[in-house]
């Protein structure tokens, strides 16, 4: 059976939206009310989401960094504190925007919905479940990769429209660490896609389908008789480069330069106040978050728990958890690097990125290459294993007998 | 391969916090138990036996206050000798919790108690201004204990104190119960051995720090 017939069972879209849409039409709606319901059910469904997440993402960060310093978080304004965030944005929201009287006008307030509105759309691509996302782009990839680049358009605004020396010099700040980590982000992404030689997210965690050594962070695995040696040489790597550009592009410390306040006293989000100051924290939540989503994506295997298909299959309703549990986890590392580590100065910062991480993801990007032709690939057609049908898979063949080398062993039963 | 490996002992560190007991004190409804020596409120001591304040209304505490926040008044003893306190006030609104004032004290009579909690929401004018009545504390040998950091070591000016005289250099004892030791065994103690026993007593006493009314 190849993944294609599995997923034809156990897939939200297939199992329960088409069918839903086919009785929907049969009892006489007409079809483009119910794509447009699906479609604007889909986008209230991810906002709320995100909305949730953020005040959760919010309250564990403020509580889990607390214990890290030996203290309590906010454990005052309801149970536990849960109400913090709550109690935060209702502050922001009753605060006057001020606007200076220099600043631009449309520059100053277009801002913050820029940068906003760009990580909004980066969760629109994210697979949740087999068949479960809002968009199932076959160039996901290069859509997460357009719409990471806006932000910096934002900061840019932001900085230039405020009409402030200081939030000048913060925005600039900005703009180049983002499109200094952009640089290695990108390219340590293709390394997914070469290893599922496919760009739509869905297809990428379809090839990351199976038993835990599928997953991408621990690539390249060998197998010696029936035993999996990973050998996570491109895949590991390649996950700690994404995270580490990940805090980059989120602005988390040791990365969080921009917001240093006593340097530069707010940087580019000096002259905001009130909600648009509370927009630009909501999207630096989303943007960690997503950061956290699209690892697992990428890397961990997205919605598979890592234990066969078969236990797969029995829980696929609960698979979107899974997939959000990774993300939390990715999360708290993000807060836990963020409770030990100081700040990067300005120069280490592009060095960082420039003359250490560039070098490496394109060594990355060329090992992948190189596996991905020699070795066991994705077809994405198909949907199932197979080897690689060309001279130099053959010539390793060879290589790798006497018990056969990569074999059958890897495709779907 | 160092690389990295200065950031994850960094990090290991710092998740081993994560299983140790925070260090917050839950205020209200915890409280740290405060030393007899913490800077307070300043208080007048009166003698355990006889309820007569120490003071002697000399008004060189009130000389010494460098924001004058401390108002006295007096007369002449009609037996003649000495004065008579008619008010002693102290304004809690300015005092700044120095201590000159206990130091510049020869009678041992004002100390700084552990008294903070004073906040009031009405007519903040005149709900600080704490007289002699309210200011009274007993002077147990605790509070003289508290004192000695910066009154040195009670020499017994006047008052059954006299009779816990200078500490002698004898061998001090070494196990002891805080609560039963006698006098002399005392006097024979270091000082932060004494504060310990002073302490002890003090908590045992069921001394309560006032509650916020």
């Amino acid at each position: 059976m190849t993944l294609g017939d599995y997923y034809a069972t156990h897939d939200f879209w297939l199992g329960i939206g088409m069918p839903l849409h086919d009785w929907l039409v049969g009892l006489g709606v007409p079809g483009w009310l119910v794509s447009l319901v699906y479609v604007a059910f889909g986008a209230a469904v991810i906002l709320g989401m995100i909305t949730f997440f953020v005040i959760i993402a919010i309250w564990a960060e403020r509580r889990f960094i607390a214990r890290l310093q030996d203290r309590r978080g906010p454990n005052r304004v309801g149970k536990f504190g849960l109400l913090q965030s709550v109690a935060d944005a209702l502050k922001l929201l009753a605060k006057e925007i001020i606007r200076p009287a220099q600043a631009d006008p449309t520059l100053h307030f277009l801002a913050p919905m820029l940068i906003l509105g760009a990580s909004l759309m980066t969760w629109a691509v994210i697979p949740w479940g087999p068949g479960l996302q809002v968009a199932n782009l076959n160039i996901g990839v290069l859509y997460l990769l357009a719409f990471g680049a806006i932000p910096a358009l934002g900061v840019t605004i932001a900085g230039w429209g405020s009409t402030n020396k200081y939030s000048l010099f913060g925005g600039m700040r900005a703009v180049v660490q983002y499109v200094s980590y952009e640089v290695p982000a990108g390219i340590v992404i293709v390394v997914p896609v070469l290893l599922a030689r496919t760009m739509s997210l869905q297809g990428i965690v379809q090839a990351q389908s199976g038993p835990l050594w599928n997953w991408f962070v621990f690539q390249p695995t060998f197998f010696i008789g029936p035993l999996p040696i990973p050998f996570p040489i491109i895949g590991l790597v390649a996950f700690v480069y994404y995270l580490i550009a990940g805090l980059a592009e989120t602005n988390r410390t040791p990365f969080d330069h921009v917001e240093a306040d006593s340097e530069l006293t707010g940087g580019f989000t000096t002259e905001y106040s009130g909600m648009q100051f509370a927009l630009f924290f909501l999207a630096e939540y989303a943007n960690s978050i997503a950061v956290g989503l699209l690892g697992s994506t990428l890397f961990l295997g997205g919605y598979h728990t890592g234990l066969g298909d078969a236990f797969d299959d029995l829980i696929w309703p609960l698979l979107p958890g899974v997939l959000i549990t990774k993300a939390a986890i990715i999360f708290l590392i993000f807060v836990w690097v963020r409770g030990t580590l100081p700040r990067f100065r300005y120069d280490q910062l592009m060095q960082f990125a420039w003359k250490r991480m560039l070098p490496v993801s394109l060594a990355l990007v060329s090992l992948s290459a190189l596996f991905a032709s020699l070795a066991v690939c994705w077809d994405p057609s198909s949907g199932s294993r197979r080897e690689s049908d060309n001279e130099l898979s053959a010539f390793s063949h060879q290589l790798s007998a006497p018990s056969g080398g990569v074999d059958a062993r890897k495709t779907l039963k | 391969m160092a690389y990295g490996l200065g950031v994850a002992k960094g990090m290991l560190t710092t998740i081993s916090h994560l299983v140790k007991p925070p260090i917050t004190i839950q205020y209200p409804e915890e409280r740290l138990d405060m030393p007899i020596w913490t800077r307070g409120r300043p208080r007048l001591i009166y003698e355990v036996d006889t309820g007569e304040l120490r003071c002697t209304a000399c008004g060189a505490c009130a000389l010494a206050c460098p924001v004058d926040v401390i108002k006295i008044e007096q007369h002449p003893s009609p037996t003649g000798k000495g004065k008579v306190l008619d008010r002693f006030d102290i304004d809690m609104a300015g005092c700044i919790e120095c201590a000159l004032c206990v130091e510049a004290c020869p009678f041992r009579a004002i100390t700084m108690a552990p008294d903070f909690e004073m906040a009031s929401t009405y007519d903040r004018a005149s709900d600080l201004v704490y007289d002699m009545y309210e200011l009274r504390i007993a002077g147990t040998t605790e509070i003289d204990a508290g004192m000695e950091h910066i009154q040195g070591v009670k020499r017994g000016l006047r008052g059954p104190g006299a009779a816990a005289a200078a500490p002698t250099t004898a061998v001090a004892p070494t196990d002891y119960d805080p609560l039963t030791i006698s006098d002399e065994d005392l006097k024979k103690l270091p000082p932060a051995e004494r504060a310990k026993v002073y302490r002890a007593r003090l908590k045992a006493s069921g001394w309560q720090p006032p509650t916020p009314s």
